[in-house]
């Protein structure tokens, strides 16, 4: 599994390469991929399927539990097998769709990332490694989002999208550290042991929310379903791929893959039902009134992204059963229509339905044909997979435990919208009488329509066979429920209530096509569009960058000394807050000895240190300052370090006499401080002070009993040979360090000569 | 002496910041000074003090009964060769911005 | 800026500094002192020297550009590391002579290290002050 996904990156970088050399049909060539992919996937499902899960682990950095795990049970593989499969499809469509396009090659290579890290996000059992890869996603979705870089509507698309989806990121991985915590289980498939201990836990909650934000936004739950029809700005390949078949599943996918460990609690059946409910009213609303033909579909994926949600939400037998189907009967459908949206925006030059000639039907035969197939199976209309889907869902709601009416009530509603989107999709595109407009209809090469064509064939087929699919939809069901028994979807459940149900959603689906042909309405007032969550986020994002702007020039003054004072301050109030309330002030008062000769030599640097500060000519602060080092030097000599003494001695005697060599090179005056500036300074540095002098007293409560010094007291004669024991550590015990900071040394003395001689490049015996 | 030292080394940062906080370039460079002398009195004090008995050993080779503790000042000694070196190059890159015309005091650089 | 008493008593201080300086490197593993301390004040005696006799005449003595000195006293360090290497001790683990001079402190690898350092220290030393002193004379 490592394999394919290292594969598919390789390659995705190779083709700018392939791009060069095969030219448009690099498309067609990478098709190959997928397809392998697919291939393989078969194979091990056809072949090892007894021996679910397969397990592949490479140690990657062990100490921070990042494995790169991958993991591959019936849940993955039809995950990946839609991402390699519709991927195939979607390839050779692009190659179509993107002939002679700007940035052929970095278009595909994009798309072929987004592939390899969509399928690393489906295999892998690491979460971190699952957080990396949904990262990329987003990333690879962002850019895809934002192929025309030309226009000022992709880049803002594409900014919302990452914003929504990476804060999701976000919570994923504060969800996904909450449950480390909890369990200390860093691989997915290890999770499920530990549902009572997570469901019991005091933060079961955060976890539930941080993990469902991250979700719902990726699967353009309401209230973040909004970055999904802007996302359309992208090419109808990558709307197709991304934004309908496989990446805003992803949160679907992490709902049915923590279904069995975070699942199951009244919490978990409410969130999901509410937000999945509300999305898929919300989005059948606005795919219903929606004139833009990629807006429409983009809406309508919001729903079924909706029904998804409430099948994991609700979580019994049927429901997973259901959500399975309808997640397979959806890509089937929806990738389709994509593409053939995608066509017919090419053919037509309009994406809008009210701009599309008349009697499309009699132009484009075979685009109506499949867009009939693919939206009989939208309206869950048999003998078309969506049907069986549509069947499954009622059965699911009818037998819910819990608010079955409310939840069929639902589902009914959003079916017969389905149904009246149909006949948008059908009869009011291809059907139109009267047109003003007169669009000459461009050729496109009848291939064009193979990748359509066989998704929406696709989804006759399984229609009239669904057994074919049962394997592999009870296969995943298992791996989210172990106990599930096999189930056998069958086109024809008899006569019973579902069915019945689905028969009044087509005719009400007809009903209420046919009412809103009539009317034409105008809902949304203005008040109301300024609190939609796109409004909203819009407002959010500008004020985050004028607060970004504000506190930039607030803080970034370009002059040093704020810099300083932005840094003080801030190690003023996190030190003493950390220190005051964490630590707190501690005196060891019996420890207090008070000499007279340390006390006059306190004083000594005391008047020294004030001159330098007070004094307004430079040499004399200069002086005092060199007392100042004299007193430290003889305080270092007083307290049993003769070494220190000396070295310091020598270090202040030579920066002074820099200084001093200095000096004269500087402005005369001194520049003083405005009173006010100076009251505020003595506060900051005053706090800084009064801090470090009570660190120090509570760090010297406890006499310190430090083994080193014994350890080295005993062996720096018998083992190095020495009787400085200062030096023996310098220059034997830990020599390394000591070598390391000659080299330190070493280097600033290069940069003193680089800076020296930087000016001086014409001077010919350079000297130093 | 670790109560009067750990005054002395607040006073001492207290005017090293100050300093820092100066828009004169030379007040600037001294408040450097100050904090990096500061700073090793600061560790100083942390490994605690011991009067008058360097960590020498004897003729024969053997500890005395008390003495300083070695670390500490191991470990400042190397940090005051490095802090000059550090001083010395600031005290050169400033002197090199005084060669660039206009320039006379600390918030010039902002041009 | 040259001063006669700057002259006349640079030309016994410089000496007897570097001498001293020496002194402190040699007493530096047993006494106060080291290869630090001695680097600073042979550093010092010849910024000492630069500033009576001129910079000129400092480099003329030295015959040896500082930036050398540096590598000089790096290399040294280094070659004191890869002795314990060469013994097949590992890197700069401690290596001793067996023979003894009174007035020399015992020799071995540590030894050589300080040596480095006191070179590398004085080199330091001279290409921080010199630049400085450079622009007057």
């Amino acid at each position: 599994m490592l394999i394919c996904i290292l594969s598919v990156v390789i390659i995705a970088f190779l083709v700018p390469l392939l791009h060069r050399f095969l030219g448009n049909k690099t498309a067609f060539a990478l098709a190959i991929l997928p397809f392998t992919i697919f291939v393989w996937l078969l194979i091990q499902y056809l072949n090892n399927s007894a021996s679910f899960p397969l397990k592949e682990l490479y140690k990657w950095n062990p100490y921070f539990h990042l494995n790169l795990a991958f993991y591959l049970d019936g849940l993955s593989l039809l995950f990946s097998l839609l991402i390699s499969g519709i991927g195939t499809l979607i390839y050779i469509y692009a190659g179509f769709y993107m002939k002679n396009a700007a940035y052929y090659s970095r278009f595909f290579m994009i798309l072929t990332l987004f592939m390899a890290s969509m399928l690393g996000l489906v295999l892998a059992d690491n979460w971190l490694v699952i957080i990396v890869f949904w990262e990329m996603t987003s990333i690879t979705s962002f850019l895809l989002i934002g192929y025309e870089n030309e226009q000022e509507k992709a880049r803002a698309a594409a900014w919302q999208g990452l914003l929504v989806t990476a804060s999701g990121g976000l919570a994923l991985l504060a969800g996904m550290v909450l449950m480390a915590i909890v369990t200390g289980e860093y691989s997915i498939s290890g999770l499920a042991q530990y549902s009572g201990l997570l469901t019991e836990h005091n933060l079961y909650l955060p976890i539930l929310l941080c993990v469902s934000f991250g979700a719902f936004t990726k699967s353009a739950q309401v209230p973040f379903h909004f970055w999904l029809p802007n996302a359309m700005a992208a090419p109808t390949p990558v709307s197709a791929y991304l934004h309908s078949a496989t990446m805003v599943k992803a949160g679907i996918y992490f709902f049915a893959r923590f279904s069995n460990s975070l699942g199951n609690t009244i919490e978990w059946q409410i969130l999901l039902c509410t937000v999945g409910s509300l999305t898929m009213v919300t989005g059948a609303v606005m795919a219903f009134r929606s004139d833009n033909l990629k807006k429409l579909l983009a809406y309508s994926t919001i729903s079924a992204l909706g029904i998804m949600v409430v099948t994991f939400g609700i979580g019994t037998e049927a429901a997973i059963y259901a959500g399975i189907a309808y997640i397979i009967a959806h890509a089937f459908y929806k990738s389709s229509l994509f593409m053939l949206a995608g066509i017919i925006d090419k053919q037509t030059g309009t994406k809008l339905l009210s701009e599309l000639p008349q009697l499309l039907y009699r132009k484009l035969p075979l685009a109506f044909v499949l867009v009939l197939t693919a939206a009989f199976s939208l309206g869950g209309i048999a003998p078309f997979f969506g049907f069986v889907g549509k069947e499954m869902l009622l059965e699911m709601t009818l037998g819910a435990p819990f608010y079955s009416m409310a939840l069929t009530v639902v589902i009914l509603l959003v079916g017969t919208i389905f149904v009246a989107i149909l006949l948008i999709l059908t009869h009011k595109a291809f059907f139109k009488k009267a047109t003003d407009k007169k669009t000459d209809l461009q050729q496109v090469p009848k291939f064009f329509y193979l990748a359509p064509a066989v998704t929406a064939l696709a989804g006759l087929f399984f229609g009239l066979f669904p057994d074919a699919l049962s394997d592999l939809i009870s296969q995943a069901s298992i791996s989210i429920d172990q106990e599930l028994p096999p189930k056998h979807l069958a086109l024809w459940h008899g006569w019973n209530l579902a069915l019945l149900l689905s028969i009044f959603s087509i005719i009400a689906g007809v009903g209420l096509y046919y009412w809103n042909i009539k009317k034409s309405y105008e809902l949304q007032s203005e008040f109301l569009k300024k609190f939609t969550p796109s409004a909203i986020y819009d407002k959010l994002f500008n004020g985050m960058l004028r607060l970004a702007e504000w506190q930039t020039r607030k803080i970034q003054t370009g002059y040093l000394r704020y810099y300083a004072m932005f840094t003080s301050l801030t190690i003023l109030l996190l030190t003493g807050f950390t220190f005051l309330f964490k630590a707190g002030i501690r005196l060891n008062i019996a420890t207090i000895d008070i000499y007279v000769f340390e006390v006059l030599l306190g004083i000594i640097v005391m008047m020294a240190l004030g001159f330098t500060l007070i004094t307004r000519s430079k040499i004399a602060a200069l002086l005092s300052l060199s007392i100042v080092g004299i007193a430290i030097s003889i305080i270092f000599l007083e307290a049993g370090a003769p070494d220190l003494a000396i070295t310091f001695f020598l270090i202040d005697t030579l920066t002074i006499t820099i200084f001093v060599l200095i000096l004269h090179k500087l402005p005369k005056k001194i520049i003083a401080k405005s009173i006010f500036a100076k009251y505020r300074d003595a506060f900051i540095s005053l706090g800084i002070g009064l801090l470090v002098t009570l660190i120090l007293f509570s760090l010297t409560y406890h006499p310190l009993d430090s083994r080193l010094k014994a350890y080295y007291a005993e062996n720096s004669y018998t083992l190095a040979k020495g009787k400085n024991i200062v030096n023996v550590i310098l220059v034997d015990f830990r020599v390394l360090d000591t070598f390391g900071e000659i080299i330190v040394l070493a280097i600033a003395a290069l940069g003193v000569f680089a800076l020296v001689n930087f000016s001086k490049k014409k001077k010919k015996n350079r000297t130093l | 002496m670790e109560f009067l030292l750990s005054i002395l080394t607040g006073l001492l940062f207290a005017a090293g910041v100050y300093l820092l906080l100066h828009r004169d370039f030379a007040k600037l460079v001294m408040g450097i000074v100050i904090i990096g002398n500061a700073t090793a009195i600061f560790i100083f004090v942390a490994g605690r003090i011991v009067r008058k008995s360097a960590p020498f050993l004897d003729e024969q080779g053997v500890a005395p009964d008390t003495f300083a503790d070695p670390v500490p000042q191991a470990l400042i000694l190397t940090a005051l060769v490095i802090g000059f070196g550090i001083q010395a190059f600031a005290l050169l890159l400033f002197k090199k911005v005084y060669d660039i015309p206009d320039i006379e005091e600390v918030d010039d650089l902002k041009k | 800026m040259k001063s006669f008493i700057l002259i006349i008593s640079a030309r016994v201080i410089v000496p007897v500094m570097l001498i001293f300086s020496v002194f402190l490197l040699f007493r530096g593993h047993n006494l106060p002192g080291g290869g630090f301390i001695g680097g600073l004040t042979a550093g010092a005696a010849f910024v000492l020297h630069a500033f009576a006799f001129g910079m000129e005449s400092t480099f003329k003595a030295l015959r040896i550009r500082p930036v050398k000195i540096i590598a000089i006293g790096l290399l040294l360090s280094f070659l004191s590391g890869v002795i314990g290497l060469v013994t097949g001790e590992g890197l700069f683990k401690g290596y001793w002579l067996d023979w003894d001079v009174s007035f020399l402190p015992k020799l071995g690898s540590p030894f050589l290290f300080d040596v480095g350092v006191y070179v590398l220290v004085m080199g330091i030393v001279m290409v921080i002050i010199f630049p400085n002193i450079q622009e007057d004379s």
